[in-house]
Formats: C-alpha cells, sequence, structure tokens
C-alpha cells in the first residue's frame, strides 16, 4: 500500500522512516534472535567438530574444520534412514486428519446460537482435564485391533482439544456474523461459507495450526512406544531420536558401528548432537515455506468488502 | 472455483465418512470392560492340554513371543539371518519373535500382561509382593504343574524346579513349594568381584604422589587433595548426580567401619554386629552414626579443597566426568560396580577412544582402602535373585514355551547360547561367524553371548552346566567363556583387574549364610527406603557442597531419619533375618 | 445450493416438524462438520475415561477396572500423607506460576516487537532464529545450560561463559546450579529461551487478520506507533491472549517434567521438586501403582479444572469468550 506523507509535526527521524524506537524494536528482537539461535548453532559446530577440537570444549562460536564422520555413522545406520520414512508418512496423515476434523468442528461449535453446538463444545473441553489412563486405553486400542498397528500413531490424537479451542474462539472472533449474513443474502448457503469465506480468511489461522500440530505429531513417540514397542520398521523418527538420547544400547551401535567404519569411537554427547540436527533440520527446511501464510496479512482482501 | 468447491466438499464427505466408519465399526468393542476377566479365566484350562503328550515332531510350529529388557531390534537383516535364532527354532520346533525396549518398557509389559497380550515368555524384576499379587490375580501360569506332569518331556527343568533350593524359592514367593510361577535367574559372578575400588590415571599418580597407589583411607585423601591442588580434580565417585551413594560408601565409609549410604536391607548401609548365622547377629543404620558424620566431614574437605569437581552432584557421570577423566584431569575414578569386565570397557571407552595409542599402563587399577590397618567388609552371599521369567496365563501353549525353556537350559542349549564359537554351529558357518554375530547384535564390546536369553538362568550372563550340576550349584558357579575368545588386548585389561583385585578381595567380601537370599522385606520397608534415599539425597548433597553445615545440621538429618521409620526399618530388616534364619538356616 | 435464508415471518405458522425440517435443511452441513470430530471424541477420549475409578480402588486384572473392589478414599489419604508431597505440590505452584506470568508476558512482548520490526528481512531472520530452540529436547538444551552455568573446577576450567564474563568484571563466579534460590530463575529463563519464540507464531497469526484500515485511520488521527499498538493491537488479540493463558492454567498443576529432571539435582530439591518429578521418583523405588498415580492425576486434573473455571467465569464477565 501507498505511504502517506507524514504529518509535519514529526520528527526528521520520523520522516526519514527510521526512528529510535524502530532501533529499540530491531536491537531487541536481533539480540534475542541471536540468544535462541545459539543453542542450534553450538550443536551445529560441535556435531561438525572434528574430534581433537571438541574434546577441548569450548563456546563453539564458529567451525574449526568440518569432519562429518558423525553423520556418515548416522546415515550408515538402517534404522535411521527408515524411522525418517515413517515419520514422514505418519506426519502429513495424522497432520492432515487432525486439522481438518478439528477445524471443522471447531467453526461448527463456535456457532453457539445453533442448537446442540454449546453442549458438544463442553464435552469436548472436559477432555482438557480428564484422560482414563494406560490400561483402558490399551484395551480399547487392543479391541480397535490397533495394538501393533500403524494407525495407532495416527488416530488417537486426531480432535485435538487445545487447537479447537483456539480455532473456535478465533472463528466466533474473525469470521462475523455481519460478514456471514451479507454472504447468505448473496446465495451462498453454509457448504458455500465454509469454504468461500471463512476458509480464505482463516488461512493464516490454518496454517499456523498445521505447524503446531505437525510438529507435534513429528515429534511423538509415546503411542508407539506403549502400543507397538517391538515393530523395527514402524519406529518414527522420534523414537529413534529418543533412544539416542536415554538409551545406551542404540548409541552403543552407533558407536561400535563407527568404529568397524574405522572411525574413533565417538563421544556419545557430538554424537547426540547429531542427531538433533538431523531431527530439526526437516522442520527447519520446511518452516520458511509456510513461514509467510502466518505472517503477511492474507485477509485483507477478504475483509475488506 | 464452484468445480473447485464441489471437488473439496467431496473430498471433505468422503473423509467424513471413512472416519464414521473407523469410528462406528469400533465402538461397541471399547464398550466392554468386563473383557479383562476372560483371559484370566479361560486360561486356567491350559495346562490341561499339556498333559495330551504328543512326540515332538508331529508338534504343530507355534509362534512364542519372547521378551526382554534392554535390547534393540533395528538390524532386520541381522535379525532374519541369525543363525542361532534359526538354530533354536529348528530344535525346538518354533518361530521365535523377539520383542524388547528399554524406556517405558516395564510399563508396556505390565499393561499387557493386565490387558491378557503379554509375550509368551517375559521377564520382570524381583520384587515377591508384585509376584504374589500376579499369582493371586491368576495372570501367570504354574510352570511347576506341567513340568511335573511331563518329566520326561522337561528332564532338565524337572531337575531344576525339584531341587531343594528352587523349592524354597517357591515357597518364598507363592507360599507353596511346589507351585512354581516363574523361572528364577540367579546372579553370581564367576570371579570375585565388588564396587569401591577407584582406577587412577598415572601420569598424575605420578606426579603428585610418586606414583604410589594410596593403599589407606588417609593416603586416598592426602593424593586427592594433592592433585586438587595441582591443578586437577582428585576423585570422581560413580554417583548419578549424587543420588548413587555406593561407590563412596564402598570407597571411603566401609573401611571407616560405617555406612552412609541408605539402609536397603543387610549389608547395605547396615553394619553387622554380632557373628552372621547366630542368633548374635544384628544390622545396625548407620547412615546417620557419629562415624557417618566423620566421613561425611571428609567428603566435604575434599569438595572445598578441589579433591572432588566443583560440578559433582550437577555433571553427569558418563558423559562430562568421564570425557574429563579422558582429557587427564581426573586423578581417580570409580568405573563401575566392580566387574574386572568393566575395567576393560572403561579403558576403552574412556582412555583408549581418546588417546588411540594409549597403552594398559596408563590406568592403575586401585586397592581397596584400609583405616587402621582394617579393610572395609563388603557383605554378599555371592548369589541373588536378578529377575524372573513368566509365561502369562493368555499364553495358548505353555507346554511349547516349556519346550523352548527345556531346550536353553539344555547343555546343547546354553552351548548356543554362550559358546557356540567352539560348538558345533561354528564349525559349520566358517571363521567369520562371529563378526556376523557381532554385526548382528552391534556388542563389539567385549561379550560373545548371545544378547537373548543371555539372562533367563544366569543373571549375570554366564554359561550354566545344568545337566551335570544341581540347579544352584549350576548356577552359583556359573562359567564365564568371555576371555576365552577375547583379543590379546582385551584379555590384558581383564586380567589386569582380576589380579589387582584377587589380591585383597577375600579380606574384603565377607561371605554371609544362603538364607540372606531368602530374606523378604514387607512392602511397607519399600516406602520407608524410599523416604530415606529423598532425606539421605538432600542432606548428603548440601553437607557436600556447603549449603549446609555438617555440626549443625548433623542433628536435623537424624531427626529426619528417625521421623521418616528408620527405627522400624531397622526392626524390619533384624526380624526378616532371623524369619530366614529360622526357616532356611537349618 | 441456492435457497434463500429463512423469512422469519413464516415461521410461526409452520408444524415443530416442519420446523425442524427446515432447521436441519439450513443447517444440515454445520452438524456434519461436527461428527468426524464427535465420534473421534467418543472413542478415543470418552472411550477409556471410565478408567478414572482406578483412583478410588484396589486394581485387580482379573476382577477388570469394573469388577475391582472400592477402597474409597484411601490412595489419597496415602498421598497427603507424605510431606515431600506438599513440598512438591508448592514447587509445583510456584515454578509454574511464576512460568505462566513470565513467559505469557514476554512471549507477548516479543510477538509485539516482532510485528513492529519493519525491517521485513531482519524479522524473518529473527522469527526463524526465535523458533530454533523449541526443537531442541531438554536433555540436549538443559545439557547446554549446564555448560554456560558452569563453575570453574580446580582442574583449570575456567567455567561456563556466564561465569566467565563474571569473572572478567571482577565478580566471584557463582555455583548456579546448587543455589536453591536461583533455581526457579534458572527454569523460567531457560523455558523462555526455549519457548517464546515458537509461542509467538499463534500472536502473530492473530495479529496478520486486523484489519490494516484500522491502522490507517489511526495514522489519520496522529497516533504514534505505541499508541497504535496499545489501543488496536493488544485489544485484537486480546481473546487469543485469554484463551491460551487459560490454555496454559489447565496446566497449572502438572509441570513440565522435561525441564526440571533435566535441570534439577539434589542440592535445588528444596525450591525445584515439582510434582511430576515426585511420582516419577517414589514410582521408581516403590514399583509402578496405577491406583496412586491414577489418584495424583485426578487430583491435578480437578484442581486444574477448577482454576480455569474461575478463571473462564472472570473473563466472561470482560465479555470475552472464554473456552466454554
Amino acid at each position: 500500500m501507498k505511504k502517506k506523507p507524514a504529518p509535519l509535526r514529526r520528527s526528521m527521524f520520523m520522516r526519514l522512516g527510521f526512528n529510535f524506537y524502530d532501533v529499540a524494536v530491531t536491537i531487541f528482537c536481533v539480540a534475542f534472535g541471536l540468544l535462541c539461535f545459539y543453542p542450534l548453532w553450538y550443536c551445529l559446530v560441535a556435531s561438525v567438530m572434528p574430534y581433537e577440537e571438541y574434546v577441548k570444549g569450548g563456546l563453539m562460536l564458529w567451525f574449526k574444520g568440518i569432519d562429518l564422520q558423525y553423520y556418515i555413522q548416522i546415515f550408515s545406520t538402517k534404522v535411521y534412514t527408515n524411522s525418517l520414512l515413517v515419520s514422514a508418512v505418519k506426519t502429513v496423515l495424522a497432520t492432515a486428519l487432525s486439522v481438518l476434523v478439528t477445524s471443522a468442528m471447531a467453526y461448527a461449535v463456535s456457532k453457539v446460537h445453533i442448537r446442540g453446538m454449546k453442549l458438544i463444545n463442553a464435552l469436548v473441553v472436559f477432555n482438557l482435564f480428564f484422560a482414563g489412563g494406560l490400561i483402558p486405553q490399551y484395551m480399547l486400542y487392543k479391541s480397535l485391533h490397533l495394538t501393533g498397528n500403524f494407525w495407532v500413531m495416527v488416530l488417537p490424537g486426531t480432535l485435538n482439544i487445545s487447537y479447537f479451542i483456539i480455532m473456535r474462539n478465533y472463528f466466533s472472533f474473525s469470521v462475523s456474523r455481519e460478514l456471514e449474513d451479507a454472504a447468505m443474502i448473496d446465495g451462498c448457503n453454509e457448504v458455500g461459507i465454509f469454504f468461500r469465506i471463512v476458509m480464505p480468511l482463516s488461512r493464516g489461522m490454518i496454517a499456523a495450526v498445521t505447524l503446531f500440530i505437525a510438529v507435534i505429531n513429528w515429534n511423538d513417540y509415546y503411542n508407539y512406544m506403549m502400543f507397538i514397542g517391538n515393530k523395527t520398521k514402524l519406529q518414527p523418527f522420534a523414537w529413534v531420536l529418543h533412544r539416542m538420547l536415554t538409551d545406551k544400547s542404540l548409541m552403543n551401535q552407533v558407536r561400535n558401528g563407527a568404529a568397524s567404519l574405522g572411525f574413533t569411537l565417538p563421544p556419545p554427547m557430538a554424537l547426540r548432537m547429531a542427531t538433533i540436527i538431523c531431527a530439526t533440520l526437516p522442520i527447519v527446511i520446511i518452516y520458511p515455506f509456510i513461514q509467510p501464510y502466518f505472517t503477511k496479512g492474507m485477509t485483507l482482501g477478504a475483509v475488506k468488502e | 472455483m464452484k468445480k473447485y468447491t464441489t471437488l473439496l466438499c467431496l473430498l471433505l464427505a468422503l473423509v467424513m465418512v471413512m472416519a464414521c466408519f473407523t469410528g462406528c465399526a469400533k465402538q461397541p468393542a471399547q464398550s466392554d470392560p468386563a473383557g479383562t476377566t476372560e483371559p484370566a479365566q479361560t486360561t486356567d484350562t491350559a495346562p490341561e492340554d499339556s498333559s495330551t503328550a504328543e512326540p515332538a515332531e508331529t508338534r504343530e510350529t507355534v509362534n512364542i513371543r519372547f521378551a526382554q529388557f534392554g535390547n534393540n531390534l533395528d538390524d532386520l537383516d541381522g535379525y532374519a539371518n541369525d543363525p542361532i535364532k534359526a538354530a533354536i527354532e529348528q530344535a525346538v520346533g518354533v518361530t521365535l519373535e523377539y520383542d524388547t525396549g528399554t524406556d517405558g518398557f516395564d510399563d508396556r509389559m505390565q499393561t499387557e500382561l493386565f490387558t491378557g497380550s503379554a509375550p509368551d515368555l517375559f521377564p520382570t524384576w524381583g520384587e515377591s509382593d508384585k509376584i504374589a499379587s500376579w499369582v493371586q490375580d491368576g495372570l501367570v501360569t504354574n510352570l511347576g504343574e506341567i513340568i511335573n506332569a511331563e518329566p520326561d518331556r522337561y528332564p532338565t527343568l524337572y531337575k531344576m524346579m525339584n531341587s531343594e533350593e528352587w523349592k524354597a524359592y517357591n515357597k518364598l514367593y507363592t507360599g507353596d513349594e511346589t507351585a512354581s510361577y516363574a523361572i528364577y535367574s540367579v546372579a553370581a559372578f564367576a570371579d570375585p568381584s565388588f564396587g569401591g575400588v577407584p582406577v587412577y590415571n598415572q601420569a598424575i599418580l605420578d606426579e603428585v604422589n610418586e606414583g604410589k597407589v594410596p593403599a589407606t583411607v588417609d593416603e586416598f585423601l592426602t593424593y586427592c587433595e594433592a592433585a586438587g591442588s595441582a591443578g586437577y580434580v582428585g576423585w570422581w565417585p560413580r554417583n548419578d548426580k549424587l543420588t548413587n551413594w555406593n561407590e563412596i560408601d564402598a570407597t571411603l565409609a566401609l573401611p571407616q567401619g560405617t555406612s552412609i549410604t541408605v539402609p536397603r536391607g543387610a549389608g547395605t548401609g547396615t553394619i553387622l554386629s554380632g557373628e552372621a548365622g547366630t542368633d548374635s547377629e544384628y544390622w545396625t543404620v548407620s547412615a546417620v552414626s557419629e562415624q557417618s558424620k566423620a566421613v561425611v566431614k571428609q567428603l566435604a574437605e575434599l569438595y572445598k579443597n578441589g579433591g572432588l569437581d566443583a560440578n559433582i552432584g550437577v555433571k553427569g557421570d558418563f558423559d562430562d566426568a568421564y570425557a574429563d577423566f579422558g582429557n587427564g584431569t581426573l586423578g581417580a575414578v570409580n568405573f563401575g560396580f566392580g566387574y574386572p569386565g568393566q575395567f576393560r570397557d572403561f579403558f576403552k571407552s574412556a582412555w583408549l577412544a581418546v588417546h588411540p595409542d594409549a597403552s594398559i599402563d596408563d590406568l592403575a587399577v586401585g586397592q581397596a582402602l584400609t583405616s587402621n590397618g582394617s579393610y572395609g567388609k563388603t557383605y554378599s552371599t555371592g548369589t541373588w535373585i536378578n529377575s524372573h521369567y513368566f509365561i502369562p496365563t493368555s499364553c495358548a501353549y505353555p507346554d511349547r514355551v516349556l519346550d523352548l525353556v527345556e531346550f536353553l537350559a539344555s547343555n546343547q542349549g546354553q552351548d548356543l547360547l554362550h559358546n557356540c564359537v567352539d560348538g558345533a554351529f561354528n564349525t559349520s558357518v566358517g571363521s567369520d561367524y562371529w563378526s556376523a554375530i557381532d554385526g548382528a547384535y552391534g556388542y563389539g564390546d567385549g561379550r560373545c553371548k548371545y544378547v537373548w536369553f543371555s539372562y533367563m538362568f544366569s543373571g549375570v550372563e554366564y554359561y550354566c552346566d545344568f545337566e551335570n550340576q544341581s540347579w544352584w550349584d549350576a548356577v552359583s558357579h556359573p562359567v564365564d567363556f568371555s576371555n576365552s575368545w577375547a583379543t590379546e588386548e582385551d584379555a590384558a585389561l581383564v586380567s589386569k583387574a582380576k589380579d589387582t583385585i584377587s589380591g585383597f578381595v577375600n579380606e574384603v567380601v565377607q561371605p554371609l549364610p544362603a538364607y540372606y537370599n531368602m530374606v523378604a522385606l514387607p512392602a511397607e520397608a519399600t516406602d520407608i527406603i524410599n523416604k530415606l534415599a529423598t532425606i539421605t539425597n538432600e542432606y548428603l548433597t548440601q553437607f557436600i557442597g556447603g549449603q549446609l553445615d555438617i555440626d549443625a545440621s548433623w542433628s536435623d538429618y537424624a531427626a529426619a531419619y528417625e521421623a521418616a521409620g528408620a527405627a522400624e526399618l531397622e526392626t524390619m530388616i533384624n526380624d526378616a533375618v532371623a524369619t530366614a534364619r529360622t526357616t532356611y538356616g537349618g | 445450493m441456492h435457497n434463500p435464508p429463512d423469512a422469519s415471518g413464516v415461521r410461526s405458522q409452520r408444524t415443530w416438524l416442519q420446523k425442524l425440517l427446515a432447521f436441519l435443511k439450513r443447517y444440515w452441513f454445520l452438524y456434519l462438520l461436527v461428527l468426524p470430530g464427535f465420534v473421534f471424541m467418543i472413542v478415543f477420549n470418552y472411550g477409556p475415561m471410565y478408567g478414572i475409578q482406578l483412583a478410588f480402588k484396589d486394581y485387580h486384572a482379573n476382577l477388570g477396572i469394573w469388577g475391582s473392589p472400592w477402597v474409597g478414599l484411601e490412595h489419597f489419604r496415602e498421598m497427603i500423607a507424605d510431606a515431600n508431597f506438599w513440598r512438591a505440590a508448592k514447587n509445583t505452584l510456584i515454578i509454574n506460576g511464576y512460568n505462566i506470568v513470565f513467559k505469557t508476558t514476554f512471549t507477548i512482548f516479543l510477538a509485539l516487537m516482532l510485528n513492529e520490526l519493519r525491517l521485513k528481512k531482519v524479522k524473518s531472520c529473527v522469527q526463524t532464529a526465535a523458533y530454533l530452540p523449541y526443537f531442541l529436547s531438554w536433555v540436549i538444551f538443559a545439557g547446554l545450560v549446564q555448560v554456560f552455568l558452569e563453575y570453574p573446577s580446580s582442574s583449570g576450567s575456567s567455567g561456563g561463559v556466564i561465569n566467565q564474563v563474571i569473572t572478567f568484571f571482577g565478580g566471584e563466579p557463582i555455583n548456579f546450579l546448587t543455589r536453591p534460590d536461583l533455581f526457579r530463575a534458572i527454569v523460567v529463563i531457560s523455558n523462555i529461551i526455549k519457548n517464546a519464540g515458537y509461542g509467538t507464531i499463534v500472536y502473530l497469526a492473530s495479529m496478520s487478520t486486523i484489519n490494516p484500515a484500522l491502522y490507517e485511520a489511526a495514522k489519520m488521527d496522529g497516533s504514534n506507533r505505541l499508541q497504535m499498538m496499545l489501543h488496536i493491537t493488544i485489544p485484537a488479540i486480546l481473546p487469543t491472549i485469554v484463551i491460551l493463558l487459560i490454555l496454559d492454567l489447565s496446566s497449572l498443576f502438572s509441570a513440565n517434567f522435561d525441564q526440571i529432571y533435566n535441570l534439577y539435582n539434589n542440592y535445588v530439591l528444596s525450591t525445584g521438586d515439582v510434582l511430576s518429578t515426585y511420582i516419577y521418583r517414589i514410582s521408581l523405588g516403590g514399583g509402578t501403582s496405577f491406583e496412586l498415580s491414577t489418584a495424583i492425576n485426578l487430583v491435578l486434573q480437578v484442581l486444574g479444572l477448577i482454576v480455569v473455571l474461575i478463571t473462564n467465569k472472570f473473563v466472561s464477565k470482560l465479555d470475552i469468550m472464554g473456552i466454554f
């Protein structure tokens, strides 16, 4: 949009389009950004640091030579590559299903004036506080033939209560009744309103929620751990990562694999850092593609009508 | 645009219908919580099936799911081509499915057991009240009944289960000496060993202690402080962020005639007065005694003077502290629980990994320390129950599972598991045999055992000869073959540790009568022990770190112990010992 | 696809059946949207919920959950008899209270600052950087916190970067992780660094829906950017703030186990031991007791529900939609 000329009483700096306020904001944001960037940077530098340098410790501010041995070790361990695939499939399926079901329900329930929606809302929110526990859960999944089954990592979390609440409130606030009524007069029915007005209007929020739910699914391993447990081919990456961080047997497996590849026995911490980088990489790569959806005002056109 | 909308609409509808079907079809099933009872009830009939004796060849091949803690199934190829698994399957006429895990494993096993879907053979650690409740709830199969019905089919197991010692355990767990609900796994080391012996960095010994390994408590303290003032850290006892006091206890407190660790039973955190095996024996909780106070003062002094790392209790053992040792900044560490093999592992992972041209003489295995000329006493019967393997009542063919156990208990099976380098199996495969197994299971750390089933009879993973020995003799004198095939370097490391330890182990390890294996503390004792553990962790850590003044707050520590029931625990321990003595002592 | 909206004048003359049909004709699609979520909720959320009764029962697997005998409040008595339970409850409340107050405030502040940032390239870099720590697990992140806060030891190491800075300016190094009085601050600050950036996403998404015309109009009125932030941006995201706050409050009693477990040690138990770590420690020693852990969780959930209900009541007085 075109900038309006600044009123006269503003200062020189303001007319230049930059002032102390901006400087303070920028400094604050950049400082916090650096603070947040550093831990992952530390992991990255430590994970490619040649061994002699690594054991000296230090703050890992910059590379002192690059040695990709840990990554070679990790990717020569078959369990890693397979689990990446499992995680990708599981994350896509579970996220798509979850976002679809949760947002559809949230939209409908946001219309509290319609009979029954308040009751349904209360029924959903109640679940935020109570859960049955492991044994009844196991029996349920067993009777649904979900134990030991890939789908146990996809189906149970479909309705996400927290994001249901966030989206429901979002719909009830940002999609005004007037807008819908106007659309209704234009000849749209509820179906039309949902697909042609509400959904485009909410792209930013849906993108954000999709990212959140995708990250939850990417990081989840509990259902694998409890309800599958021993199916190597179904291990999600988050589980492999968790084992790498806590379970000595996988660590030893990779370390000994390294020894057989002719590397010196790697220090566990450096190997963990490399694993972390591998786990974070997909999200870091995908993220910039999603970011524009929830940082730019995507709803400009729709609201201005 | 309209087309697009219709398409989306159809897609959404399809998803909903699908979701609906999955939901509807499955919904009724979950509303039957009474289903839990079924597995337990129906399986009471299972033992009857086994009485129909059929020759092994005609038996149908069944799939047996076997669970063991702490392995992995990551290498699917190695697992599919596993020759030992194939040999077992062929010998028993079954197919094997392995199940394992570390995190969440116990929870999953228990949940599966409670819901009638447990593996056909699975382990648990031996808490007697847990076993009793499983038996009472009808969750686990009475193995004794099946085995005693067919002695010819299970000759080895029959012999084992009818030995006096086995029956005694039956009685301890269920009150009935013929009812055997588990395969008991007993731990006994093939070589003498105990904890509390540090390993020293020889270079630092040379620099600050004229190369001499400390032999007394005083010498040790002097060495640690000297190392501290020379720009090193004196000592890193293995301590799991100061929650595990056993190593510190064994190194420093026991030689001085006290025990600072949490009392957990006879010989752990308790000091013996009177003579073991007689009416005069009495175990005193010593954590808050004056002698313990003196030891804690020594530790606080060490902490202040650099004898202990300033970050002890914050840093982890394996990653941080052992890396420091590798860097040459630590004077001494406790490296394990006193297995000679652990010295080998420690040398390789913490030292050799950092110093590729290291020699065995870089590290010195320490002495057990003495104080006023006497060693600390470590009490042990030499054997203890490690874990139990159960067959759940939900298993449809417990007799076939016992066929498997019978085979594994036979010398042929034990040989296959523990020693097949020299076994017939090896010759047909060739000399590369072990490297294949090694690759498949990822244990290059000097173990030659097959990783599955290895704990089933012997808690230390050694070979047991059940055919020629009684059950108790076999499990209390297991055979360790690892050094017979180890590399020269590995063997040298193990024998270095063994040689050092054997010089004083007989002075240190005091045998207790066998009935100490039968000491069962009541369930309330566990609660008290947990409370005492929290108290000890908190007070001792703050005493050592200087947050609490020892002279001023020691009485608070003692009072907290009293309030948590230390005296009751002492009574419980001595009562349990007395009961075991009168029942099994003869 | 082209049915006109109901004209309300005709309504009164219809029978109830006609009314229902008309209602369904008008709204069938909304009920269809609810259906899948409803089915999933009934099956997967309500399906296992009968398990809560374990808190009042002595569980025997052969009798099932329904068949096991009732023991009344015994598990609850067991729970409140332990002094460490109360200390852990107090710490949980304090740490989570701090966490909610400071983290929420900071997250909102950060989101506002990011929204104000005018250099687009810098903004997107900072955003990306700020999300990164979220993806490090606490095992790693706590490890890094320990590295940065390390105390100099006698072996010549100069300690972590914080202590190096302190000694550079002539101060005495601080053994941060052994100080009970500093532990909660460490928890809260590390939580902010790890999660605040990620938390801004929802706020930024909700800011993106603010009508730019509002800012234009304010500019015409001569408002400066600070005033616009106070009078346009914050009111617009207030519903989001409230809803996230309530969601945070719902877990006021169940603390972030991973963070505390990886950061705490015996020196700081007095201020750092929370309920989740307490439960973890007792269940390690005494075997797993489903009944006791169900009972403790039930209490925490009920307390969470009460807090949320109170907040919700308060919030609806402000004319903002709560969670019910």
